[in-house]
């Protein structure tokens, strides 16, 4: 009995400062336990493990629902969709509303509560309602590689539906026939890690990447820009032409990152779900040498009812190099979207 | 954006950063990693990773750490003995690594004394067992009850603070950290129970 209290109270200690709230005299009496026997010191080493496997494998251990993503196509002038192989996004526990956000969907968030209110009764204070934030829609689209990045990209559209003209995250600009939303400058670093922005004093730098290990991938997305094209006459068509610069900061070891810039159009109603229309993408595998910007471009002929076009660069690591740490970042600059309209 | 004055000093700084990128590239292109050393690297990575953690429980400190041992490892290829225990020598060399920087923030971080990273062994942190582990892991996780998987979803995938998680779900931090306590206890005790099942799955 009295080890098991005491793997009571080494447990609770490393919970404690595995969620870095441990005070220093919880470290100090944490530090007594794991010394005292080996066997404190096995539980404590055991612990540590598990949670480095629950932090490093998000793409196997953390998921619930795997999906099987056929293997990335690169197409230089497509229409369509290409697939990716990429980390499996999961946002089933926020819930999709199928009503205007404003108004909300009370079944979902009843099946949300739920799940709260059984994690109350096991006392830990008084029934509340979840603050949760459910999505108001999904986009329903193979090119966004994780819940991350749709979410970015979900929140850009419902801001552009709102007909608000500004955004914590991002800069709205609007135009005669369009509005964008542009999210650039909120990414822009100065110089680091061997790279000098091309142009001006600042550069795009890419949210970290994230790891799976058994597709041996590490990448990373990033929804730079969201144009509402939905004020556009329907007498007009449109092309879109799009181009940004590349590099990545350097590593000890060699890794291949390959880059990719691409446009989706989609289509949807208000606060609803939004299909893709069709996407185009390039991609590169960047240099090693952080002097130089690589240029990717796309061109896409705007499909016909198009409502939002969705700016988004990629980076991505394959194989076993992927699995090493990639603190040098990825980085992109100058991004130029050109909007053309001609007469149908 | 920063202030100009800022960026400049960034760009002072970034140029002796660009000569040791540089130096670091051009070591590693003129001395090509061997295959097979870059493959044990690859492999001991997570258990490198859990031994660095255990001893520097803040991630981004391990992170970093990891970063620096792995650097030093690579560099180093050249040296190692293809005879000798390669995760033994890949843990004496993150182990100086990690009491370098527990001597250098000493008074401005709290953390574990140096007699903790002497105290650690390294057979703790076994790389070959780390597969049955993580599969027992997966299985237990999935065995989760509902209001739990919420909080790990939240702390493990998309790494929260505590005091995000309190927000989100709308509890005081206390209890999203007895929770917490709570999964990994649960998980603990089912890994140690699914291991042997698992094991000898993997060895038919």
């Amino acid at each position: 009995m009295k080890k098991y209290d005491s793997f009571e109270e080494l447990d609770q200690l490393t919970s404690k400062t595995l969620d870095e709230i441990a005070t220093a005299s919880d470290l100090k009496r944490l530090e007594e336990l794991i010394t005292s026997s080996k066997s404190m010191r096995k539980r404590y080493a055991s612990l540590v493990t598990q949670e480095s496997l629950l932090h490093w494998e998000t793409g196997r251990v953390v998921d619930f629902e795997e999906e099987t993503v056929p293997k990335r196509k690169i197409i230089n002038f497509p229409i369509f969709a290409s697939a990716a192989a990429a980390i499996v996004a999961l946002v089933s526990a926020w819930g999709f509303s199928k009503q205007s956000p404003y108004g909300g969907n009370t079944q979902q968030i009843s099946s949300n509560n739920s799940e709260i209110k059984q994690f109350a009764s096991m006392g830990f204070g008084e029934d509340k309602e979840p603050n949760f934030q459910p999505l108001p829609f999904t986009i329903e689209s193979t090119t966004f590689s994780d819940s991350r990045n749709q979410s970015i990209a979900v929140s850009a559209i419902e801001l552009l539906e709102s007909g608000k003209s500004f955004d914590d995250e991002a800069i709205v600009q609007i135009d005669n026939d369009f509005t964008t939303w542009d999210r650039t400058e909120h990414l822009t670093v100065p110089a680091e890690n061997g790279i000098l922005p091309l142009d001006g004093a600042g550069m795009i730098k890419l949210s970290d990447m994230v790891v799976n290990v058994d597709t041996q991938t590490a990448s990373v997305q990033e929804t730079l820009q969201v144009v509402d094209i939905r004020g556009l006459s329907p007498l007009l068509s449109s092309k879109i032409d799009a181009e940004i610069s590349l590099n990545k900061g350097a590593t000890a070891y060699p890794q291949s990152t390959e880059f990719e810039l691409s446009v989706e159009a989609l289509k949807g109603e208000v606060g609803e779900d939004k299909q893709s229309m069709g996407s185009t993408s390039n991609a590169l595998i960047a240099d090693t040498d952080q002097a130089t910007w690589e240029n990717l471009t796309s061109s896409f002929v705007v499909p016909e009812g198009t409502d939002f076009l969705v700016v988004s660069v990629t980076a991505r690591i394959e194989g076993p190099e992927s699995l090493l740490p990639n603190p040098s970042g990825n980085y992109a600059d100058s991004l130029r979207v050109h909007f053309s309209t001609s007469a149908r | 954006m920063q202030p100009s004055y800022l960026n400049k000093l960034a760009y002072g700084n970034n140029r002796i950063d660009k000569i040791v990128a540089r130096t670091s590239i051009k070591n590693v292109e003129e001395e090509a990693i061997p295959f097979e050393y870059s493959r044990k690297l690859t492999s001991i990575q997570r258990s490198l990773y859990a031994y660095i953690l255990s001893l520097l429980p803040n991630r981004s400190d391990a992170e970093d750490i990891l970063q620096e041992t792995n650097l030093i490892l690579c560099k180093k290829a050249k040296e190692y003995n293809p005879d000798g225990h390669f995760q033994g020598w890949a843990f004496r060399i993150a182990r100086y690594q990690i009491m370098a920087h527990m001597t250098k923030y000493r008074r401005s971080k709290i953390h574990f004394s140096n007699e903790l990273a002497e105290a650690m062994a390294e057979e703790d942190f076994d790389s070959t067992s780390l597969n049955v582990t993580q599969k027992a892991l997966q299985l237990c996780y999935d065995l989760l009850p509902k209001h739990m998987q919420s909080i790990a979803r939240l702390r493990f995938k998309e790494e929260k603070t505590l005091k995000d998680i309190s927000s989100l779900v709308n509890r005081p931090i206390g209890s999203v950290s007895a929770t917490l306590h709570r999964i990994r206890r649960n998980l603990l005790h089912c890994v140690h129970q699914k291991i042997p099942r698992v094991e000898a799955e993997m060895d038919m």
